[in-house]
């Protein structure tokens, strides 16, 4: 079901859109090349010495087990481990310190993502990272529970984010399109819920989006929506969430700011929209089990569907 | 051998037969106007006492003498109690004296009991006689009052329990609300001073309306409440939450509150530092509150802390709402839900929220 929403996102290392993800890639043909061919010449051989009749030449024989065992394999792996670590310091090499620099938080179970605008300033969001198309880009991982790691197949490698640590990795995609990250490390309950989506843009566009996250959130529009506003105050969602340009300054859970813009909701589990944001604010532990964010039953159809006017215009 | 064998064999089918034809045949009285005889009584009455005092063993009994316990106890037994057990120094009452079994004239069978067990017969009834369970099992904590309670019972005077569950009576009140409540809430709302029951004066009328409608539910737990809130209609409940809440909460002296941790209640209610990762409790139960959110300033600090007591014991249900407090209460351990609690109650101080 998941799969058939989300469509064609991919969540693949072989069909790469970054620079780390293609010499993974093609790490990973040759070292299924080698592999391949290593099975073959030993699998060839033992069928060859089981089937042919009558005494071996033990000169030959000799020759071929040791060769055909010993000396090829050793080379074809040497060799492909002198390739993949000639890959490593390209790969390891930090961005261009000119270059954009994003941190990433993993939070039980979602992501906190800020987006370095200046010397002290940052903007935050969630569970959703927006790349320019072209550029290396500098991740700063941290964690503020257990150990989780940061993966977005389709861009390049993982790395681990451990708490009171901070690790490094650079990405640099070079395909337009929308991606899926996750978290590759087992985390809790609902570490198997723990996703983002990744949209690589044109450099302008990107500009262009960062510049609309530094806003405060737009002023609700509509009696419902700024009814919603209202209930989002009162009913103490603020305590959890910050939308800034309101009192709601909460730092447990996700920045809402501009929520509405967002592509799925969940930490990347539901595609973003009115009925999915209805059920999740009403049956959240339905959705997915083990959430910290309780579950609020009590709201009239009326007092959630406000709300969700409300969120769902924070574009 | 064989052959003795074979008569008690006989002999057992044909007692069979006849118990059967007994049974059938309904002579058997089953009507409590007769009693039961002496020997039934005797064997009934020691295999109750003894699976009492097995059972209650090892049971842990808080201080029993610590201030309110005795009025709350009171104002419980006035409540669920006196209706079979009659008041102190009144003979029993007559409907219930036609029981069989009885129930007991107390001061005869209180002095045999060991608090634990008053608790064990409180909480869990005692099988084929009229006394009931506790209408929860969630709420021990209710139960305690009503020993302490018990335990001065057959020393006391009509006149010294007259004085325990008198309230003073306010001709405004709706009729519900002097017979339902007063004894424990007051009829001004403010609990006659006891830290163990809630201020309900100028609490929201939303939350007074939805809180009774979780007692008469089942879906908020207390022996006490559920009993009470089931009986009432809707617009009685309706005429209760009004009252309550049109009621002015008087400043209550709070001196015995330690500054130290009010102040540290007060850092922690408003969540800056970020320490527990829960929501901050200034955000619902602060200036802008919702009215099916309960309003703390000024609640006694006894009374909060054990609400957080029960929610992480998920024992505090609530109108819907109750569940948004199980992380939070989850998140505070003892020391600083002892800290909130006196930070809320010192708001009686002063109501404004502004801190002296």
């Amino acid at each position: 079901m998941t799969f058939l929403l989300l469509g064609d996102i991919s969540q693949s290392t072989l069909d790469p859109a970054g620079v780390g993800a293609e010499r993974i890639a093609e790490l990973f043909h040759w070292m299924l090349s080698g592999g391949v061919l290593i099975w073959l010449i030993v699998v060839g051989l033992a069928v060859y010495s089981v089937t042919v009749p009558g005494r071996h030449r033990p000169r030959l024989t000799k020759t071929l087990v040791i060769g055909g065992g010993a000396v090829f394999p050793t080379l074809v792996l040497t060799s492909l481990l002198c390739y993949a670590l000639a890959m490593l310091p390209a790969l390891h090499q930090p961005a261009p310190k000119t270059g954009l620099t994003i941190d990433v938080s993993g939070v039980r179970w979602w992501w906190r993502i800020g987006y370095r605008t200046g010397e002290n300033e940052r903007v935050e969001t969630a569970n959703e990272v927006r790349l320019p198309v072209d550029q290396a880009v500098e991740f700063k991982l941290h964690s503020e529970d257990v150990i989780h790691s940061f993966w977005i197949p389709a861009l390049g490698g993982k790395v681990d984010m451990i708490p009171g640590r901070e690790t490094r990795l650079k990405l640099h995609p070079n395909r337009v399109g929308r991606f899926r990250g996750v978290c590759a490390e087992y985390c809790g309950t609902a570490h198997a819920q723990m996703a983002f989506d990744v949209i690589v843009m044109q450099q302008a566009d990107f500009d262009q989006w960062l510049r609309d996250q530094q806003q405060d959130a737009r002023e609700p529009a509509g009696e419902a929506a700024v009814r919603g506003r209202e209930l989002f105050r009162r009913k103490g969602c603020g305590a959890c969430h910050t939308i800034r340009g309101t009192d709601a300054g909460g730092r447990v859970g996700p920045d809402l700011t501009h929520f509405g813009g967002r592509l799925s909701l969940g930490a990347g589990i539901k595609t973003n929209d009115a009925d999915n944001l209805r059920r999740w604010i009403s049956r959240t532990h339905d959705v997915k089990p083990g959430v910290q964010m309780p579950a609020f039953k009590s709201l009239s159809d009326r007092e959630l569907d406000s709300i969700v006017a409300y969120l769902e215009q924070l574009n | 051998m064989k052959d003795f064998l074979k008569k008690l064999a006989l002999l057992g089918l044909v007692l069979a037969v006849i118990g059967l034809l007994v049974l059938v045949s309904g002579i058997v009285p089953v009507k409590a106007s007769s009693g039961h005889w002496p020997i039934t009584r005797w064997i009934l009455g020691f295999a109750s006492d003894r699976s009492v005092a097995f059972h209650s063993n090892g049971t842990e009994v808080p201080p029993l003498d610590d201030p309110g316990m005795l009025t709350l106890g009171a104002g419980i037994y006035q409540s669920n109690c006196k209706w079979c057990h009659g008041r102190p120094g009144l003979p029993s009452p007559p409907v219930p004296a036609a029981m069989t079994p009885a129930p007991p004239y107390l001061p005869d069978v209180l002095h045999e009991l060991e608090p634990s067990e008053m608790f064990y017969i409180v909480k869990h009834g005692i099988k084929f006689t009229g006394m009931p369970a506790w209408p929860t099992r969630q709420r021990d904590d209710e139960i305690w009052p009503l020993v302490a309670f018990l335990k001065q019972f057959s020393e006391m005077s009509v006149a010294e329990y007259q004085d325990l569950v008198h309230v003073e009576e306010n001709a405004d009140a709706p009729e519900i609300v002097t017979e339902a409540c007063t004894v424990c809430h007051a009829a001004d709302g403010m609990g006659r001073g006891n830290a163990r029951v809630p201020i309900l004066a100028g609490q929201n009328e939303v939350y007074l309306q939805e809180s009774l409608q979780a007692f008469a539910e089942g879906d908020r737990h207390s022996g006490v409440m559920e009993p009470i809130s089931a009986r009432l209609s809707q617009p009685e409940i309706v005429a209760a939450a009004k009252w309550y809440a049109g009621q002015e909460l008087t400043p209550t002296d709070r001196s015995d509150l330690d500054d130290e941790a009010i102040r540290a209640g007060r850092d922690l209610i408003s969540q800056q530092d970020d320490t527990l990762k829960v929501a901050a409790c200034s955000e619902c139960h602060g200036e802008w509150n919702d009215p099916s959110y309960p309003v703390l300033a000024g609640q006694p600090a006894e009374f909060l802390n054990r609400q957080l007591t029960l929610f992480r014991k998920r024992s505090r249900g609530g109108a819907g709402n109750g569940n948004l407090m199980h992380k939070i209460a989850d998140a505070i351990d003892e020391e600083q839900s002892q800290q909130i609690a006196s930070y809320f109650a010192s708001l009686a101080r002063n109501p404004t929220g502004e801190d002296e």
